[in-house]
């Protein structure tokens, strides 16, 4: 087996706001291993953009950390002031969704990428520049020397996260964190950053943390994947396992949702009723019972943790009471059907529409 | 011309909208923007028209010169006899009615300070009330886009997204028009809510009888909820078909481009990405205007443009070397 | 740094949301201070007009011209809260009986600005083309003349009537306040509601009152406030270098001028006029500034 890149446990965060405590990460954990993408999906709201930014120390003023990170065996919290500097940013990359957000608009890309170099490896300008030019090259910039003159804003947007992902890069990450890097960009633009992401990452054996609201993405491009709502990890496997032999009743319902290139036109999609939990206010129970069609009322008082088949990289595990594919989550549909409604009182006729 | 021609109009009794030859030109210092290049496109009764292809290749142009916002440079848009390019001003807003719009941006596209029943009754206030919809059946209507009419009194901003787009639609309904323009009407819902809009979509265009033309940059979602689609690339034509029936046998490389892009999906198409930039719309290339980043294109690509015709029945493309299976 | 401007980006996405979380007592304090602002507003208001229709009917007003043999040039006291002129003429009195035409050029200009200037504003945001182009260039040819200069040349050369002081205080505020409608206008008339009502076949000129006016309006009353403020300013300027309204007609600027010419004795005649036009523009101005960032706020919620 090989290295662990990032281990995660018990992470939890919580925003102190004027209307009271918002807990937008509970108890998340995972590992992963080197060269591995681990993505992680969710609705809008779930909790990515927190965790991500949390693994690289970039908490909002309100925000409160539980748990402990570990990266590249190193826990964050030993880190001293300096070791951070060249921490974050050295051997942890981001990249945002948003390339503008990374970029200083009145700086030339030359500039920006340089700066990185010289003040994190200590390297002479001549020999910044010279990187610079080769991770342009790498990142599929055609003419870079010419390239390198412009501002952000005289580049196209995938061009911009071109940029980016090479000023990520420039100081060699064992872990790049992507949150949400191709939302903002055209399908075939898309493919090429993600196509450009795989390619560095075997060539480096990058890890890579992948934040995605998308589906398809992640079955594409993830050898992990864990599905996130309300904070929490409904669901995580090996991609193929979890497509395969899905458990959750969230992630059946989310892949339901979306159109299907493969199915015929028209076809029906069903869409998931009501709304994810207000996190101010969270039920007590699972965070997904009031629109889950194999609700039960023992899942309105207890959270489910992740259980299933642990154990190293075969590891595949839901945290739910009546799971997807087992005897007992099909009497539990079995009852909320004959009922007409879950235990949470939502129709089931709105939850699974046509579908049964 | 290429990507140009007009094969693929039908000669049938129940086109609606018949668009030819429509150019549509943005003048801008230091050149003109050729947003829309010859593109012609008809929409039956009752049909849904998807029309996909990258951001800037002119869907939103295409889609809102043909009900003259504003007016197309040239070329003629037929709708019940009339070349409504020819009419005045006030002629056009007399036909207004019958095409309706939902934009991408379900929260900009409401007033923040006119309440949700202000909004949605405006059109019977403009027009009077009309043999679907009085003042005294609102409540029906939004019931049926589904909004709980005891929020009528509410603003837009108290309401999320996919609500806001309830209420665009229901907005769009109320005056019993033919044809709605659905401007990537989901792009900015979230995967959940998007189906749920979808759907409606669907359900509303059989109860109501209306047509749709749907943009959207998402192949799956033309798919899903198009009877025929359009694919463009710069201002052009690329390929026309069956929804099922392009996704099948897709034959224009830039369709199977993009069908090569669609994140995780087990499509029919060879793995392959597209080289380069999309080229500027100022100065387009000549000939076609893929074969900058065609993997097949030849020197006949870049000099003459290819004309629309059909390749199989009821599938047309405008490609001099179209991949035919 | 990659780090430094990933830091600045997240920071400035969650800068609003953690404000509000960790400083929940300065939105508090901004609310007395308005309150403070609004009151203070009502009351010169109030005691000016009470001062027109009364006069010195009114308890603690007298004659501003009437000569107090016991009182030259004495400070405040709790008879004469502002204290007393060269001849014993009481302060207050002047300063309630100027209030009438410096308010009264302020909030007449403002009015005539927002007519005049916000309706050309919002005809050339909304329509373009060939209106925009011409109010534009009105725009910018009387926004680059020297105003003040302007505005002195046409009272010296004109009689010093109220009429003229507003007709030339007018010249400084219509291209302003039109400039800023425009903008607004602009931004307004490209978000797709108005679009959509446009679709719907509304006329143009209701679009223009029922979907652009009422999002231009919050705007607009912000900058009516800092408006007057300003004019307040200007007008005070003119009286004291004597070129507003003529006398006997008193104003703020001229109490404070007269108590200039000899302001050894009389500092007080500089001071409370003074105080009275600072808190009362101090008050416009954070009023029209806290409007204009609550209608913010609220557009940036929604
Ligand atoms: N600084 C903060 N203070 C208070 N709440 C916050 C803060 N940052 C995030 N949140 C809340 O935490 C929750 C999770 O937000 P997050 O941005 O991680 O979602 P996300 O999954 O990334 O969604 P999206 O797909 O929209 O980017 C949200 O409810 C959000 O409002
Ligand atoms: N008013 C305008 N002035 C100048 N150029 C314009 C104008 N409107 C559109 N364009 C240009 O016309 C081209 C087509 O734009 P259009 O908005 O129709 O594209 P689109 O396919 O709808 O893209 P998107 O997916 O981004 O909405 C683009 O190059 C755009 O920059
Ligand atoms: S069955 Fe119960 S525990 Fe499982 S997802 Fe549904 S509500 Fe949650
Ligand atoms: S083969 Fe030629 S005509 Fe066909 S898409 Fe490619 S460049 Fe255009
Ligand atoms: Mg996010
Ligand atoms: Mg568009």
């Amino acid at each position: 087996m090989t290295e662990t890149m990032l281990k995660v446990e018990n992470l939890a965060v919580d925003f102190s706001t004027p209307a009271g405590n918002l807990r937008a990460v509970d108890g998340v954990s995972l590992e992963l291993a080197e060269g591995e993408t681990y993505a992680i999906v969710g609705e809008s709201g779930s909790g990515k953009s927190v965790f991500s930014r949390t693994l690289i120390n970039l908490l909002a003023g309100n925000g409160k950390r539980e748990g402990s990170i570990e990266i590249g065996g190193r826990d964050i919290d030993t880190l001293s002031k300096s070791e951070a500097k060249h921490f974050f940013g050295v051997d942890v990359a981001m990249v945002f969704q948003d390339p503008m957000t990374s970029l200083n608009p009145v700086k030339r890309i030359d500039a920006q990428l340089m700066e990185a170099m010289r003040y994190h490896l200590k390297v002479s300008k001549s020999e910044a520049r010279e990187r610079a030019i080769a991770l342009l090259k790498q990142v599929h910039i055609p003419s870079p020397e010419q390239r390198m003159r412009q501002y952000p804003h005289e580049l196209s947007g995938g061009m911009r996260q071109r940029v980016v992902i090479a000023m990520a890069l420039a100081c060699e990450p064992r872990l790049l964190i992507a949150d949400e890097p191709t939302t903002a960009l055209d399908v075939t633009v898309q493919k090429s950053i993600l196509d450009l992401l795989d390619e560095l990452r075997i060539e480096r054996k990058m890890s890579m943390i992948l934040i995605t609201h998308d589906l398809g993405v992640a079955r594409g491009r993830a050898d992990r994947i864990g599905v996130m709502y309300a904070g929490r990890l409904m669901e995580v496997g090996k991609t193929d396992d979890l497509f395969a032999d899905m458990r959750h009743p969230y992630t059946q319902a989310l892949l339901q949702s979306i159109p299907n290139p493969a199915k015929r036109s028209h076809t029906r999609l069903q869409p998931i009723p009501g709304r994810p939990p207000n996190l101010l206010d969270p039920p007590q129970g699972c965070a997904f019972a009031a629109r889950c069609r194999h609700a039960q009322p023992d899942c309105l008082n207890a959270k489910p943790v992740l259980e299933g088949t642990s154990g190293g990289s075969d590891d595949h595990r839901w945290a739910c009471f009546h799971p997807v594919g087992t005897p007992d989550g099909d009497a539990a549909l079995k009852a909320n059907l004959e009922a007409g409604a879950n235990a949470g009182g939502m129709s089931m006729k709105e939850i699974v529409g046509e579908l049964v | 011309m290429a990507g140009s021609g007009t094969a693929h109009l039908r000669e049938s009794d129940d086109v609606l909208v018949r668009v030819e030859h429509m150019v549509v030109e943005f003048p801008i210092s230091g050149g003109t923007v050729h947003a829309v290049s010859d593109v012609s496109f008809d929409l039956v009764e009752g049909e849904t028209l998807g029309i996909v292809g990258e951001s800037g290749c002119g869907k939103s142009t295409t889609a809102r010169a043909a009900i003259q916002l504003p007016k197309p440079t040239s070329g003629s848009v037929w709708f019940k006899g009339l070349d409504i390019t020819k009419l005045s001003k006030e002629q056009m807003r007399q036909i207004r009615p019958e095409f309706q719009m939902i934009f991408q941006d379900p929260i900009s596209s409401l007033n923040p300070r006119r309440t949700v029943t202000e909004i949605i009754s405006d059109g019977l206030k403009v027009w009077g009330e009309n043999d679907s919809w009085t003042l005294d059946t609102i409540d029906e209507l939004m019931e049926a886009v589904g909004i709980d009419p005891r929020y009528g009194e509410r603003k837009p901003h108290q309401f999320s997204g996919g609500q806001c787009q309830r209420i665009s639609i229901a907005r769009a309904l109320v005056l019993d028009p033919k044809v709605i323009i659905c401007d990537e009407p989901v792009s900015a819902l979230d995967v959940s809510v998007q189906a749920q809009i979808l759907n409606l979509l669907e359900d509303m265009k059989a109860r109501y009888g209306v047509s749709l033309v749907f943009i959207s940059h998402d192949l799956s979602v033309v798919k899903n909820i198009s009877d025929r689609v359009m694919v463009m690339y710069m201002g052009k034509t690329c390929e026309v078909a069956g929804s099922d029936d392009l996704f099948e046998k897709p034959t224009h490389h830039y369709t199977r481009a993009l069908m090569a892009a669609i994140p995780g999906a087990d499509v029919v198409v060879e793995d392959q990405t597209l080289e380069g930039e999309l080229p500027s719309a100022i100065n387009p290339p000549a000939g076609c205007r893929f074969n900058s980043r065609c993997p097949a294109a030849t020197d006949e690509c870049r000099s003459i443009e290819p004309q629309i015709r059909e390749v199989a029945p009821n599938h047309f493309v405008a490609c001099h070397h179209p991949v035919l299976t | 740094m990659t780090n430094v401007a990933q830091e600045i980006a997240v920071e400035s996405q969650h800068a609003a949301e953690a404000q509000a979380a960790s400083a929940p007592g300065a939105g508090k304090k901004r609310n007395v201070v308005f309150s403070l602002a609004v009151a203070w507003l009502v009351l010169v208001v109030v005691l000016v007009l009470l001062g027109w229709i009364f006069g010195e009917s009114l308890p603690f007003l007298r004659d501003p011209d009437g000569i107090n043999q016991d009182a030259l040039n004495a400070g405040p006291s709790w008879k004469y809260p502002f204290g007393n002129a060269s001849f014993g003429e009481d302060v207050f009195s002047q300063v309630v009986e100027g209030g009438r035409i410096s308010l009264f050029v302020g909030f007449a200009v403002t009015a005539i600005g927002i007519g005049l200037g916000g309706g050309m504003g919002l005809i050339a945001g909304y329509y373009r083309g060939w209106v925009d182009s011409l109010v534009r260039l009105i725009i910018n040819v009387t926004l680059s003349i020297p105003a003040l200069l302007l505005v002195i040349f046409i009272v010296t050369i004109r009689n010093q009537e109220l009429t003229t002081v507003i007709f030339a205080l007018s010249l400084l505020a219509i291209p302003a306040l039109a400039r800023i409608v425009r903008a607004s206008t602009l931004q307004v008339a490209d978000r797709e509601f108005v679009k959509a009502a446009e679709v719907l076949g509304v006329k143009r000129s209701k679009i223009l009152l029922r979907e652009v006016l009422p999002n231009v309006m919050p705007t607009l009353v912000s900058f009516a406030f800092l408006t007057t403020g300003i004019i307040i300013v200007v007008e005070g300027t003119l009286s004291f270098l004597g070129l507003s309204v003529e006398p006997p007609t008193l104003t703020w600027g001229k109490v404070i001028a007269e108590g200039r010419i000899k302001f050894a004795d009389t500092p007080h005649m500089v001071a409370m006029p003074g105080l009275v036009i600072f808190l009362t523009v101090l008050s416009l101005n954070f009023v029209g500034d806290q409007l204009l960032k609550r209608f913010d706020i609220r557009e940036a919620s929604l």
